[in-house]
This record gives C-alpha cells, sequence and structure tokens, in this order.
C-alpha cells in the first residue's frame, strides 16, 4: 500500500511537468494543426541554458525561468516567422506532414549541436535544494520535485486563464477554429501563428528549468521528451489545456504506478500501446470533442 | 516512354555498378559503397509505401528490425542460411505489416506516421530489454552474434565484393519491381490513394486491399534489406535495427530525391551517403553528431525550399516551362494550385 502510495505520489509531481511539456506542444498543435516533432529536443536547449546559468552565476533554478521562458519564447517566434509559415503556405493539404519533417530535421540539428558544444557526458545542477526531501506521513516527497509541481500547476492554470479570458487568448482560440472567419473579422492569423509558436516554446523553456534541479541532462534526452509530449497530447486531446493537464497526469501516474508494481519497461511499453489504442478508437484524444464532418 | 527504353537507365546503374568495385579497391570505399546501395534500396523500398501510396511511415525500421532477428535468429538457432532466411525474414515482415496495416488503416497523415513509430518503439523497448522472446534466445540489450562459418552458403564472404553484388542485385531487383509497380494498375490505385484516399475509394478503388498490398510489398523488401545488413556485420542488436535513425534515413533519402518517383529515392542516397561518410573521415570524433547534423540540416532545407524533392521540384519546373511556351495564363492557374505532388 505504501508502495502504491509513494507511486501515486511520484505520478503527481511528475505529472505536474509533464502537464507544462504537453503544453508546449499542444497550443501549436491546436492552432495549426501541425506537430513539432522537436519539442523535446527545443526544451533541452531550455535545460542548457538553465544550467549555464546555475553553474556559472549560481542563480536559483526557479528564477532562470524568466531566461529559458523568453529565450525560447523568442527562438519560437523567429522559427515560425521565418520559416514555418513559409512551409505551412506552400504545402497545402501536405502541411502537417512536411512541418513534422522540418521540426524533425531542426531537432537533429539541437541535438548534434549542444552534443559539439557540450559533450555526450551527462550533467546535473546542483542547487540548494538538491538533496533535501518533505516526509508527508510516511511519503517522501524531494523538494525540487515538489516546487517544480506547483509551479507547473500555477503556470497552467495562468495559461488556461490567459487563453480563455484575454483578448489576445481568444483571438488565438478564433484562428485555431476557424481561420478563414478570423481573418475576416480583422485578426492577423499569421502573427496569431507565431505567437501561438512563441508561447509553445516559452512554455519549454519553462519546462526545463522546472526539470532542471533534479534532471541529468545529456544532449540526447530531448527526443523521448518529444516522444512523451506528443502521447500526452494525442491522449488529451489537441490543443485544449485541460486536456494537456488531464494527458500529462494519466501518463506520469500510469508510467510510475506501472514502473513501481511491474516494471519501468512494462510501464512504457503499456504507454505506447495506450498511445496506439487511443489513436485508433478515439483520435480526438480522451477530452477532446468529437467534431462530426 | 516505350516500355523497352524505360529500363535502359537501371541497365546503366547495373553497368556503373558492375564496374565499381574495379575502381574502389580498398575496403573503407567499398563499405561506404556497400552503404550507398543499401541506402537506395532501402529508401527506394520506402517510397513504395511512403511515395506512391503517400503513407506516411515513419516508423517503416519496423521491418528492417524484423527482417534482421528473424534471419538472425534463423541462422543461429535453427541453421537455417540467411539466403532462405533473408526470404522468410520477408514473408514474416510482410505478414506482420498486413496485421498492422489492417487496423491502422483508416488513420490518415500524421496519425499514421505516430502509430507506425509507436509501433517500432514497442518491438525496440521489447527486444532491448526481454533476452528471451517466445522462448527463443534474442540476447536483449546484449544483441545477438552471427556464429562465423566463412562459408558463402551461410551469405559469408571473405572480402566485401560479396556483400556488394548482394546489395546491388537487391537494389536492381526492387527498381524493377519499382518501375513495374508504376506502370501497372495497381499502381495508378496507389497513387490515387496517395492524392484523394476518399475520392479513390467512392471509384471504387478498395482502399483497404491496396494499402495492405503496398504495406506488405515494402514490408517485404526492407525487411530483406534488414536480414542482409545484419549478415554483413554477423551481429543485430535492437537499438540500431529497430532505431529511429535508420527510419529517418531512408525516408529523407527519399524524400530528398523525390518521392513518387522512381529515381528519387536513388538520387537521394546517392547524395547524403557519401557527404555523410565523407564526414566520418573528416570529422574524426565528432563523427556522430556532424552525421545528425548534416540530416538535419538537409531535412530542413528540403522542407523549406522543395517539399517535392530533387525530381519532384525539376519536374514541376518543366511541366511550368511548357505551360508558359503554349498558355501564359496556366502558369499562373498552376502555381495558384500549388503544384501538388510529382508525377511521373
Amino acid at each position: 500500500m505504501q508502495l502504491f502510495l509513494q507511486a501515486l505520489l511520484d505520478g503527481i509531481l511528475l505529472g505536474g511537468i509533464y502537464a507544462t511539456l504537453g503544453l508546449g506542444l499542444s497550443i501549436a498543435y491546436g492552432i495549426m494543426h501541425i506537430i513539432n516533432w522537436a519539442a523535446g529536443q527545443t526544451m533541452v536547449i531550455g535545460l542548457y541554458v538553465s544550467y549555464l546559468l546555475i553553474t556559472k552565476y549560481g542563480m536559483d533554478p526557479y528564477v532562470t525561468i524568466l531566461f529559458t521562458f523568453t529565450l525560447l519564447g523568442a527562438l519560437g517566434f523567429v522559427l515560425q516567422k521565418t520559416m514555418i509559415n513559409r512551409i505551412i503556405d506552400r504545402s497545402g493539404d501536405r502541411a502537417g506532414a512536411n512541418v513534422l519533417l522540418f521540426t524533425a530535421g531542426y531537432g537533429y540539428v539541437v541535438t548534434s549541436v549542444l552534443e559539439m558544444i557540450f559533450g555526450t557526458l551527462s550533467v546535473t545542477a546542483t542547487t540548494r535544494y538538491t538533496g533535501q526531501s518533505i516526509a508527508i506521513g510516511f511519503l517522501y516527497a524531494p523538494l525540487p520535485k515538489l516546487i517544480s509541481c506547483v509551479i507547473a500547476i500555477v503556470a497552467t492554470v495562468l495559461i488556461y486563464i490567459f487563453m480563455h479570458k484575454s483578448e489576445l487568448g481568444r483571438a488565438i482560440r478564433a484562428t485555431s477554429q476557424d481561420r478563414n472567419t478570423a481573418q475576416l473579422m480583422g485578426i492577423n492569423a499569421k502573427l496569431m501563428y507565431c505567437i501561438g509558436f512563441a508561447l509553445s516554446f516559452a512554455l519549454l523553456g519553462l519546462t526545463a528549468s522546472l526539470l532542471v534541479p533534479y534532471y541529468p541532462i545529456t544532449p540526447y534526452i530531448g527526443i523521448s521528451f518529444s516522444f512523451k509530449a506528443l502521447i500526452i497530447v494525442v491522449i488529451g486531446g489537441e490543443g485544449n489545456v485541460k486536456g494537456a493537464f488531464a494527458g500529462g497526469m494519466f501518463i506520469a501516474l500510469t508510467e510510475k504506478i506501472l514502473g513501481s508494481l511491474v516494471s519501468d519497461t512494462f510501464a512504457q511499453i503499456m504507454v505506447f500501446c495506450l498511445f496506439i489504442v487511443v489513436l485508433l478508437v478515439r483520435p480526438e484524444g480522451l477530452m477532446g470533442k468529437r467534431v462530426k464532418s | 516512354m516505350n516500355s523497352k527504353k524505360r529500363f535502359i537507365p537501371i541497365a546503366v546503374l547495373l553497368a556503373v555498378g558492375l564496374l565499381v568495385p574495379q575502381v574502389l579497391k580498398t575496403e573503407f570505399y567499398l563499405q561506404s559503397a556497400i552503404y550507398v546501395l543499401l541506402y537506395m534500396y532501402w529508401a527506394s523500398s520506402w517510397n513504395i509505401l511512403g511515395g506512391y501510396t503517400g503513407l506516411f511511415a515513419l516508423g517503416n525500421g519496423l521491418y528492417i528490425g524484423i527482417g534482421a532477428y528473424v534471419a538472425a535468429v534463423l541462422f543461429v538457432h535453427f541453421g537455417v542460411s540467411p539466403w532462405i532466411g533473408m526470404i522468410i525474414a520477408g514473408l514474416v515482415a510482410g505478414l506482420i505489416s498486413m496485421l498492422i496495416g489492417y487496423p491502422v488503416f483508416k488513420l490518415k497523415g500524421i496519425y499514421y506516421a505516430l502509430a507506425s513509430i509507436a509501433l517500432m518503439s514497442v518491438f525496440e523497448l521489447i527486444f532491448n530489454n526481454e533476452t528471451s522472446i517466445f522462448g527463443i534466445y534474442t540476447g536483449g540489450p546484449n544483441g545477438l552474434r552471427f556464429t562465423m562459418t566463412g562459408n558463402a552458403l551461410d551469405m559469408q564472404f571473405s572480402g566485401k565484393e560479396g556483400y556488394y553484388f548482394l546489395v546491388l542485385a537487391l537494389l536492381i531487383i526492387v527498381l524493377l519491381c519499382s518501375d513495374r509497380i508504376q506502370h501497372s494498375k495497381m499502381g495508378y490505385y496507389f497513387r490515387g490513394i496517395r492524392a484523394n484516399q476518399d475520392a479513390a475509394a467512392s471509384l471504387g478503388v478498395n482502399v483497404l486491399r491496396y494499402k495492405l498490398t503496398a504495406h506488405f510489398i515494402s514490408a517485404f523488401f526492407t525487411a530483406i534489406g534488414g536480414a542482409v545488413y545484419v549478415t554483413t556485420f554477423l551481429y543485430v542488436n535492437a537499438k540500431t535495427v529497430f532505431g529511429m535513425e535508420l527510419s529517418f534515413a531512408m525516408m529523407l533519402f527519399c524524400v530528398l530525391g523525390g518521392a513518387n518517383t522512381l529515381w528519387g529515392p536513388v538520387i537521394g542516397a546517392l547524395i547524403m551517403v557519401p557527404i555523410q561518410q565523407g564526414l566520418r573521415i573528416a570529422a574524426g570524433s565528432n563523427m556522430a553528431a556532424m552525421s545528425s547534423l548534416i540530416y538535419g540540416v538537409a531535412l530542413c532545407l528540403v522542407m523549406l525550399f522543395i517539399p517535392d524533392g530533387i525530381l519532384g521540384t525539376l519536374k514541376d519546373l518543366t511541366v511550368r516551362r511548357r505551360k508558359r511556351a503554349t498558355d501564359p495564363l496556366q502558369v499562373a492557374d498552376g502555381a495558384a494550385n500549388g503544384g501538388g505532388g510529382a508525377d511521373d
């Protein structure tokens, strides 16, 4: 029982991070119906930026959010503005596949450049939170995981409020629902694409800063996070904040609970199988709305 | 083109291919040439599913892996020569691809890609973590080593030439087969599905049946390549054969050269593999990073500037030039429609 409850707690703590990771993919996916294959690799850029700030300047890991959020946000904006918009315009109904391949290529570039700069060895940031943990009854919650999870949940709520209450958020959602009508209402769809992609990347930066206090970094961890983000988004349902949160929690809990009861490999295999089943049975996601065509 | 002229380029390729080992004497160059041919072969196999039929099969490495393991297990545990093993491997992969193709056939575009890559990852996880599958030892993370016999009957040659000619023969076969498909009714059905699956279905094309056929052919050839690939190394390992790298490589070469054309995959591999092999000498220790950097940059550039690939774009240009000569109005019209896909 204790084992199960500990796994449950671990799952929830990880789920918060998965939610922001999923959001980092989901927003772009929702607006443009394109998949960024390199969400994980992008996050790894954030990890290294954050790591450098911590080790070189002794910055608090959670203060680095300011830098990773803005830096990756800017990168996302530029990528969308200069390249991805162009691909979407030119590819017609193959836009989804072409952007996926483009981002896959970009992911390769990111990984190999990071490898050339930082080498292949794994590094972990040492912060003042390292090694501290809080006992809740007979359960343990490592302090950095707890703080990260709380920040992740706050960020998810803020994004939800932004998307639903602010004028800009409404414009973004309008573009995602019907680009042409939105444009007729005076919304600059291309600008919304850029803002959406920037926001996606910024959230990946945030996720990186939340992971950095306790996660060992190598240039290669990106691809597994990319895949995880995709699974979260497909299971949660594209483009909605609640879906990404539910998907993130669901996957994290599945991983941790099955991992502690059976084995990590079994948990991974089950996550993939679950993903395939959801794709086949409910491609709009567990939380997504079924659209009749 | 009339039917006999069509085969001239293939004959030329065969002739050049036969001459190459006379020029490239060192082991390294011959090994590089084997890679070039093998990737041409794999990219052409991918083209049948990803190009002609237009299914975005990102996880086709699955069949490399299945082919590799079937041939390895048959040889190591049952003493079946890889010459027979590779055919069995092809058939097994073909059957599995149909079993997979049946449930996923309704998925389109990226959803199909995601399903196919997820399946490949499941296989990778299983083969990399379980040391035996169905009670047969496959080595898990240690991989499976072939027994050395040095016997040509076991597909083990003393020099590299043997493997070279074997892969060359496979390439010629897959090209002849692709050419046959292109000019058959089935090929037109494949392209119909690529252009618009629903429209093809409404015109009476049995979409499920032709998708399964495309799966079978593509998986069959891909798996034979996988079987030969591991036999040259006398070693099979799940991380490599089920890995993303090989899947992405064959897709990239095909897309770069021009998917949905006979020669696109050949040209793509002919450009990329020597660059990659060249960097292998030049970059030394940074080799792994350099070669994936080149893949990445190539993929980005192709998607930005020539999403139809080299041959696709060239064909598009010639069509436009011809149209401009006859009717200037049609050019604007064609440009507005976005060019569509390449067609042979």
